[in-house]
Protein backbone atom coordinates (compact mmCIF):
# COMPACT_ATOMS: atom_id res chain seq x y z
CA UNK A 1 0.00 0.00 0.00
CA UNK A 2 1.34 2.95 -1.01
CA UNK A 3 0.40 5.99 0.86
CA UNK A 4 0.62 9.57 0.43
CA UNK A 5 -0.09 12.14 4.05
CA UNK A 6 -0.20 15.49 3.27
CA UNK A 7 1.87 17.92 5.87
CA UNK A 8 0.17 21.39 5.81
CA UNK A 9 1.56 24.48 7.66
CA UNK A 10 0.05 23.75 11.41
CA UNK A 11 -0.64 19.95 10.94
CA UNK A 12 0.16 18.17 14.06
CA UNK A 13 -0.77 14.57 13.60
CA UNK A 14 1.10 13.85 10.30
CA UNK A 15 3.64 11.34 12.50
CA UNK A 16 1.32 9.52 14.44
CA UNK A 17 -0.44 8.61 10.93
CA UNK A 18 2.53 8.03 9.35
CA UNK A 19 3.67 6.10 12.39
CA UNK A 20 0.60 3.78 12.53
CA UNK A 21 0.85 3.59 9.03
CA UNK A 22 4.38 1.98 8.77
CA UNK A 23 3.36 -0.24 11.62
CA UNK A 24 0.37 -1.99 9.93
CA UNK A 25 1.45 -2.12 6.43
CA UNK A 26 5.04 -2.33 6.90
CA UNK A 27 5.80 0.49 4.60
CA UNK A 28 6.10 4.10 5.19
CA UNK A 29 4.10 6.43 3.46
CA UNK A 30 5.53 9.66 1.53
CA UNK A 31 5.18 13.09 3.11
CA UNK A 32 3.75 15.61 0.77
CA UNK A 33 3.62 19.18 1.55
CA UNK A 34 0.78 21.23 0.41
CA UNK A 35 2.73 23.08 -1.83
CA UNK A 36 3.11 20.34 -4.06
CA UNK A 37 1.10 19.92 -7.60
CA UNK A 38 1.31 16.40 -7.84
CA UNK A 39 1.02 13.23 -5.38
CA UNK A 40 3.63 10.60 -5.94
CA UNK A 41 3.41 8.39 -8.66
CA UNK A 42 1.63 4.96 -8.13
CA UNK A 43 -0.29 6.41 -4.73
CA UNK A 44 -2.98 4.01 -3.29
CA UNK A 45 -4.48 6.01 -0.69
CA UNK A 46 -3.88 9.94 0.13
CA UNK A 47 -4.38 11.28 4.38
CA UNK A 48 -4.74 14.02 5.45
CA UNK A 49 -3.77 14.18 8.80
CA UNK A 50 -5.15 15.99 11.78
CA UNK A 51 -3.70 19.26 13.12
CA UNK A 52 -4.97 23.59 12.92
CA UNK A 53 -3.99 23.82 9.16
CA UNK A 54 -3.37 26.97 8.42
CA UNK A 55 -3.90 28.14 12.60
CA UNK A 56 -7.43 27.71 11.63
CA UNK A 57 -7.69 30.85 9.95
CA UNK A 58 -11.13 32.18 8.73
CA UNK A 59 -12.81 28.70 9.41
CA UNK A 60 -10.95 24.80 10.16
CA UNK A 61 -9.58 23.54 6.82
CA UNK A 62 -10.77 26.58 4.54
CA UNK A 63 -7.31 27.51 3.45
CA UNK A 64 -5.89 24.17 3.23
CA UNK A 65 -8.72 23.37 0.91
CA UNK A 66 -7.14 25.41 -1.31
CA UNK A 67 -3.74 24.58 -1.09
CA UNK A 68 -1.98 23.76 -4.06
CA UNK A 69 -1.94 20.10 -3.26
CA UNK A 70 -5.79 19.99 -3.23
CA UNK A 71 -5.97 19.50 -7.09
CA UNK A 72 -4.30 16.49 -7.45
CA UNK A 73 -5.79 15.15 -4.52
CA UNK A 74 -9.36 15.66 -5.83
CA UNK A 75 -8.12 14.09 -9.17
CA UNK A 76 -6.75 11.12 -7.04
CA UNK A 77 -10.60 11.24 -5.84
CA UNK A 78 -12.39 11.77 -8.56
CA UNK A 79 -10.23 8.56 -10.16
CA UNK A 80 -11.60 6.12 -7.73
CA UNK A 81 -8.53 6.99 -5.60
CA UNK A 82 -8.68 6.38 -1.75
CA UNK A 83 -8.29 9.58 0.52
CA UNK A 84 -8.73 10.07 4.22
CA UNK A 85 -9.08 12.75 6.58
CA UNK A 86 -9.19 12.74 10.08
CA UNK A 87 -10.03 15.43 12.40
CA UNK A 88 -8.91 18.28 10.58
CA UNK A 89 -8.30 16.37 7.59
CA UNK A 90 -12.09 15.70 8.17
CA UNK A 91 -12.69 19.84 7.74
CA UNK A 92 -10.30 20.23 5.10
CA UNK A 93 -12.26 17.85 3.11
CA UNK A 94 -15.84 19.01 3.49
CA UNK A 95 -14.50 22.63 2.88
CA UNK A 96 -12.75 21.01 -0.32
CA UNK A 97 -16.25 19.49 -0.94
CA UNK A 98 -15.43 16.45 -1.07
CA UNK A 99 -17.61 15.89 1.42
CA UNK A 100 -20.97 17.21 2.38
CA UNK A 101 -21.73 19.41 5.19
CA UNK A 102 -19.32 21.16 7.89
CA UNK A 103 -17.66 20.44 11.23
CA UNK A 104 -19.04 23.43 13.55
CA UNK A 105 -18.21 24.70 16.87
CA UNK A 106 -18.57 21.38 19.56
CA UNK A 107 -21.81 21.94 21.35
CA UNK A 108 -20.41 22.42 24.58
CA UNK A 109 -18.37 24.79 23.42
CA UNK A 110 -14.78 23.40 24.97
CA UNK A 111 -12.44 21.47 23.50
CA UNK A 112 -12.66 17.78 24.36
CA UNK A 113 -9.72 15.51 24.53
CA UNK A 114 -10.92 11.88 25.25
CA UNK A 115 -11.28 8.36 24.16
CA UNK A 116 -14.57 7.47 22.42
CA UNK A 117 -16.71 4.35 21.30
CA UNK A 118 -17.91 4.37 17.95
CA UNK A 119 -20.43 1.54 16.06
CA UNK A 120 -18.60 1.01 12.87
CA UNK A 121 -21.90 0.66 10.69
CA UNK A 122 -21.09 -1.05 7.88
CA UNK A 123 -18.06 -3.45 7.15
CA UNK A 124 -18.24 -3.42 3.14
CA UNK A 125 -15.86 -0.57 2.53
CA UNK A 126 -12.12 -0.48 2.23
CA UNK A 127 -11.82 1.67 5.19
CA UNK A 128 -13.73 -1.26 7.40
CA UNK A 129 -13.35 -4.96 5.86
CA UNK A 130 -10.88 -4.96 8.97
CA UNK A 131 -14.29 -4.48 11.39
CA UNK A 132 -17.40 -6.11 11.71
CA UNK A 133 -20.59 -4.38 10.93
CA UNK A 134 -21.86 -3.30 14.17
CA UNK A 135 -18.62 -3.98 16.13
CA UNK A 136 -17.79 -1.31 18.49
CA UNK A 137 -14.14 0.42 18.75
CA UNK A 138 -12.72 2.64 21.14
CA UNK A 139 -10.34 5.57 20.17
CA UNK A 140 -9.62 8.89 20.96
CA UNK A 141 -11.21 12.00 19.97
CA UNK A 142 -9.31 16.09 20.35
CA UNK A 143 -11.00 18.81 18.82
CA UNK A 144 -13.15 21.86 19.54
CA UNK A 145 -15.06 21.85 16.18
CA UNK A 146 -16.06 18.52 15.56
CA UNK A 147 -20.17 18.96 15.31
CA UNK A 148 -20.80 17.83 12.34
CA UNK A 149 -23.49 19.81 10.69
CA UNK A 150 -25.08 19.40 7.23
CA UNK A 151 -28.91 20.57 5.96
CA UNK A 152 -31.46 17.88 6.55
CA UNK A 153 -31.54 16.86 2.43
CA UNK A 154 -28.33 15.87 2.81
CA UNK A 155 -28.13 14.15 5.99
CA UNK A 156 -31.36 12.41 4.60
CA UNK A 157 -29.61 11.17 1.60
CA UNK A 158 -26.30 10.16 3.56
CA UNK A 159 -28.81 7.92 5.89
CA UNK A 160 -30.28 6.36 2.87
CA UNK A 161 -27.19 5.65 1.33
CA UNK A 162 -25.29 4.32 4.40
CA UNK A 163 -22.66 7.13 3.81
CA UNK A 164 -22.28 7.54 7.61
CA UNK A 165 -19.89 4.92 8.35
CA UNK A 166 -18.70 5.91 12.18
CA UNK A 167 -21.47 6.85 15.27
CA UNK A 168 -20.20 8.01 18.70
CA UNK A 169 -22.05 5.50 20.84
CA UNK A 170 -21.49 4.12 23.92
CA UNK A 171 -19.46 1.22 25.25
CA UNK A 172 -22.29 -0.96 23.87
CA UNK A 173 -23.28 0.48 20.41
CA UNK A 174 -26.49 2.03 21.80
CA UNK A 175 -27.06 5.69 20.92
CA UNK A 176 -26.81 7.93 23.84
CA UNK A 177 -26.74 11.55 24.05
CA UNK A 178 -24.09 11.62 26.63
CA UNK A 179 -21.85 9.50 24.28
CA UNK A 180 -22.26 12.08 21.48
CA UNK A 181 -18.99 13.94 22.39
CA UNK A 182 -19.61 16.81 20.36
CA UNK A 183 -23.06 17.10 19.35
CA UNK A 184 -22.66 16.19 15.76
CA UNK A 185 -26.32 15.15 13.80
CA UNK A 186 -27.40 11.74 14.16
CA UNK A 187 -24.29 11.32 16.22
CA UNK A 188 -22.16 11.36 12.93
CA UNK A 189 -18.68 10.66 13.51
CA UNK A 190 -17.27 9.89 10.28
CA UNK A 191 -18.96 10.21 6.63
CA UNK A 192 -18.28 8.55 2.99
CA UNK A 193 -18.52 10.52 -0.32
CA UNK A 194 -21.00 9.36 -2.92
CA UNK A 195 -18.74 7.06 -4.36
CA UNK A 196 -17.60 5.67 -0.97
CA UNK A 197 -13.71 6.08 -1.64
CA UNK A 198 -13.52 9.75 0.40
CA UNK A 199 -13.79 9.41 4.21
CA UNK A 200 -13.53 11.53 6.76
CA UNK A 201 -13.56 11.21 10.38
CA UNK A 202 -13.50 13.25 13.31
CA UNK A 203 -11.83 10.31 15.76
CA UNK A 204 -7.79 9.44 15.85
CA UNK A 205 -8.21 5.22 14.38
CA UNK A 206 -4.05 6.35 14.67
CA UNK A 207 -3.67 6.46 17.41
CA UNK A 208 -4.71 3.19 18.89
CA UNK A 209 -2.54 0.70 16.73
CA UNK A 210 -0.28 -0.11 19.39
CA UNK A 211 -0.59 -2.07 22.62
CA UNK A 212 1.85 0.01 24.77
CA UNK A 213 -1.02 2.61 24.37
CA UNK A 214 -3.45 0.35 25.90
CA UNK A 215 -5.62 0.07 23.15
CA UNK A 216 -5.77 -1.66 19.55
CA UNK A 217 -8.75 -0.53 17.89
CA UNK A 218 -7.22 1.48 15.84
CA UNK A 219 -5.69 -0.67 13.87
CA UNK A 220 -8.51 -2.34 12.22
CA UNK A 221 -8.91 0.83 10.03
CA UNK A 222 -5.35 0.35 8.32
CA UNK A 223 -5.02 -3.41 8.26
CA UNK A 224 -8.58 -3.28 6.01
CA UNK A 225 -6.76 -1.12 3.99
CA UNK A 226 -4.03 -3.41 3.29
CA UNK A 227 -6.17 -6.07 2.78
CA UNK A 228 -8.25 -4.35 0.43
CA UNK A 229 -4.69 -3.50 -1.79
CA UNK A 230 -3.16 -6.75 -1.25
CA UNK A 231 -6.28 -7.90 -2.55
CA UNK A 232 -6.86 -5.42 -5.87
CA UNK A 233 -2.41 -6.16 -6.57
CA UNK B 1 -27.89 37.23 18.46
CA UNK B 2 -26.36 36.94 14.93
CA UNK B 3 -22.73 36.52 14.95
CA UNK B 4 -20.56 36.81 11.86
CA UNK B 5 -17.74 38.19 10.17
CA UNK B 6 -16.96 41.68 8.40
CA UNK B 7 -14.00 41.82 5.73
CA UNK B 8 -13.46 45.27 4.68
CA UNK B 9 -11.61 44.66 1.05
CA UNK B 10 -9.87 47.37 -1.26
CA UNK B 11 -9.94 46.78 -4.72
CA UNK B 12 -7.96 48.15 -6.93
CA UNK B 13 -10.30 48.55 -10.05
CA UNK B 14 -12.83 51.69 -9.82
CA UNK B 15 -15.84 49.72 -11.38
CA UNK B 16 -18.19 48.92 -8.94
CA UNK B 17 -20.09 46.44 -10.99
CA UNK B 18 -17.02 44.59 -11.63
CA UNK B 19 -15.88 44.57 -7.86
CA UNK B 20 -19.28 43.73 -6.57
CA UNK B 21 -18.92 40.33 -8.80
CA UNK B 22 -15.49 39.87 -8.24
CA UNK B 23 -16.40 40.32 -4.09
CA UNK B 24 -19.15 38.10 -4.66
CA UNK B 25 -17.38 35.25 -6.12
CA UNK B 26 -14.54 35.68 -3.41
CA UNK B 27 -17.57 35.01 -0.55
CA UNK B 28 -18.95 32.22 -2.29
CA UNK B 29 -15.46 30.52 -3.14
CA UNK B 30 -13.37 31.33 0.21
CA UNK B 31 -14.92 33.66 2.67
CA UNK B 32 -18.48 32.08 3.83
CA UNK B 33 -18.89 28.78 4.01
CA UNK B 34 -22.25 28.59 2.11
CA UNK B 35 -23.65 25.47 4.31
CA UNK B 36 -24.01 27.46 7.32
CA UNK B 37 -23.41 31.04 6.60
CA UNK B 38 -25.15 33.15 4.04
CA UNK B 39 -23.22 36.44 2.77
CA UNK B 40 -23.92 40.15 1.70
CA UNK B 41 -21.72 42.22 -0.58
CA UNK B 42 -21.95 46.16 -0.67
CA UNK B 43 -19.81 48.22 -2.69
CA UNK B 44 -19.20 51.46 -0.69
CA UNK B 45 -17.37 53.53 -3.54
CA UNK B 46 -14.10 55.10 -3.65
CA UNK B 47 -11.71 54.88 -0.50
CA UNK B 48 -10.91 58.05 0.82
CA UNK B 49 -7.34 59.24 -0.07
CA UNK B 50 -4.48 57.89 2.02
CA UNK B 51 -3.81 60.63 4.60
CA UNK B 52 -0.47 62.59 3.23
CA UNK B 53 2.67 61.17 5.64
CA UNK B 54 3.62 62.98 8.80
CA UNK B 55 7.02 64.33 8.79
Amino acid sequence: MKAAVIVFPGSNRERDMARALTLVSGRAPTMVWHAETELPAGTDLVVLPGGFSYGDYLRCGAIAARAPIMAPVREHARKGGLVIGVCNGFQILCEAELLPGVLQRNASVKFVCRDVHLKVERSDTPFTRGYNAGQVIRVPVAHGEGNYFAGEGTIGRLEAEGRILFRYTDPEGKRDPKANVNGATNAIAGVLNEKLNVLGLMPHPENHVESVVGCTDGRGLFAGLVAHFAQAA
Amino acid sequence: VRQGKVFDIEIADGDAAKAEATLKEAAEKLLANTVIENFKVEVTGPAPQAAPATP
